[in-house]
């Protein structure tokens, strides 16, 4: 197995940062409306994307290719702040790290969806870091009483309930992967 | 242009890309009035410069509707349905110069431009190839998902809020399966077609569609980088 990555897995990776970061733009973007339901993006944006994460990670078994993936994600994700780029930097790295030498088990790879997932979390870090401001600058978008509801609902604490989120939803999206990966394409032959 | 062809467009990819950038940063940095129009102004300015007459006219039609409802109707209303107006006209509002830059940036530059855009400024081509095949995409991307939404509506499994509350697990798999298997297919013939264009030799590389930064890609590139600064500190 080759290790460096060629022209055509950079197109890979081009194209399916492109899918996962437009169904995640489109999927945050809906679950925004509820307070309830923005704070679940981790969870329902981790088991939607599972799948996709799969697919690209079979599909181009190289190392490094889960960072590019994590360093697009961090790109887009951190418009108001930098530190969603960060982290996605470092939670690239440690799925790299799960992977690495094993990249045909879809075992591992779940796992490292898991851990992957939490550069989901992106725009949260702004609501732990500097949650007044964020605080402040939703209430120009949503409105007084939107803004009255997130506040009730998020705690100090409520960073580990969304990292867990995160972890629950990367896991469940990492399986749900794993099953439609050898239910489908596996048998079409694509993850070659 | 030494026999080459120029780009159908009066825009560099680069001037495109600065004023995503400059959307981006303000529209999450929370805009007051003057800065939300002139932010849009710079928005409709590109459309109409890339030749999308309709896009634009539509832009501005919603946003003037947005706006409208947001100074007369919101105050009379009450409740949970001021709440909703409220949200649909500013978040969308908020979101309308992004949306619109994001639409010429993938919609209006043939992939050529960018890469030849990109590597004009010299960045590694790990860099361009995945930026410009990502820009390159997401039009591709509307297209499928538009087809195979439309194959399961035939099927009476369209994606409706109604089907997503009642089976969500099945619609998931039914909506992404041929999704991404026609995008992995797309993306083995792209990758093909690359390869016969030769990216994949350590030499460089003269491009078909020759781009340049011309007088009015300053402009706007300064007019970006000026209005973002205003956004970010003010």
């Amino acid at each position: 197995m080759k290790t460096k990555l060629t022209t055509k897995d950079l197109i890979t990776a081009g194209a399916f940062g492109a899918i996962y970061l437009v169904l995640l733009t489109v999927l945050s973007s809906i679950l925004t409306i509820v307070p309830v339901l923005f704070l679940a993006t981790p969870l329902i944006a981790g088991i939607v994307l599972g799948t996709v994460y799969m697919l690209y990670a079979t599909k181009v078994p190289r190392t490094g290719a889960i960072l590019v993936l994590a360093v697009l994600v961090g790109l887009i994700t951190s418009m108001a702040t930098i530190y969603p780029l960060i982290f996605a930097v470092v939670w690239g790295i440690i799925a790299e790290i799960i992977t690495a030498k094993k990249h045909k088990s879809a075992g591992a790879l779940a796992a490292s969806y898991c851990v992957f997932n939490l550069t989901s979390m992106g725009p949260f870090f702004a609501l732990v870091l500097a949650k007044d401001a964020f605080l402040e600058s939703c209430s120009a978008y949503y409105g007084a009483e939107y803004v009255a509801t997130l506040d009730a609902l998020t705690p100090s604490w409520i960073v580990v309930v969304l990292i867990a989120l995160a972890l629950v939803g990367g896991l469940l999206g990492g399986l749900f992967g794993k099953r439609v990966l050898k239910k489908h394409f596996v048998k079409a032959g694509i993850t070659a | 242009m030494n026999g080459r062809i120029a780009s159908g467009s009066l825009l560099d990819p680069r001037s495109k890309l600065a004023v995503f950038i400059a959307a981006c940063f303000s529209a999450f940095s929370g805009l007051t009035h003057p800065q939300e129009f002139a932010l849009l102004a710079l928005c409709v300015a590109t459309t109409l410069l890339c030749q999308k007459w309709k896009r634009a006219f539509f832009t501005c039609l919603a946003f003037a509707l947005m706006f409208l409802c947001d100074l007369f109707l919101v105050p009379r209303l009450s409740g949970i349905l001021q709440n909703i107006v409220m949200l649909l006209c500013h978040l969308c509002r908020f979101i309308l110069p992004l949306l619109t830059a994001f639409y010429v940036l993938t919609h209006t530059s043939r992939i050529g431009e960018y890469i030849s855009a990109f590597t004009q400024m010299h960045l590694p081509n790990e860099v361009i190839i995945p930026l410009a095949v990502m820009l390159r995409f997401v039009p591709t991307i509307q297209e499928e998902w538009r087809a195979v939404n439309q194959a399961l509506r035939l099927r009476g499994m369209a994606l409706t809020w109604k089907n997503i509350v009642r089976r969500p697990m099945q619609m998931m798999e039914y909506m992404l399966v041929p999704f991404l298997l026609q995008c992995s297919v797309i993306v083995d013939e792209m990758s093909a077609a690359v390869m016969a264009r030769g990216f994949d030799r350590n030499m460089p590389r003269s491009s078909y569609a020759e781009v340049q930064m011309k007088v009015l890609d300053w402009c706007i590139i300064m007019i970006s980088t000026a209005l973002m600064t205003w956004n970010l500190c003010f």
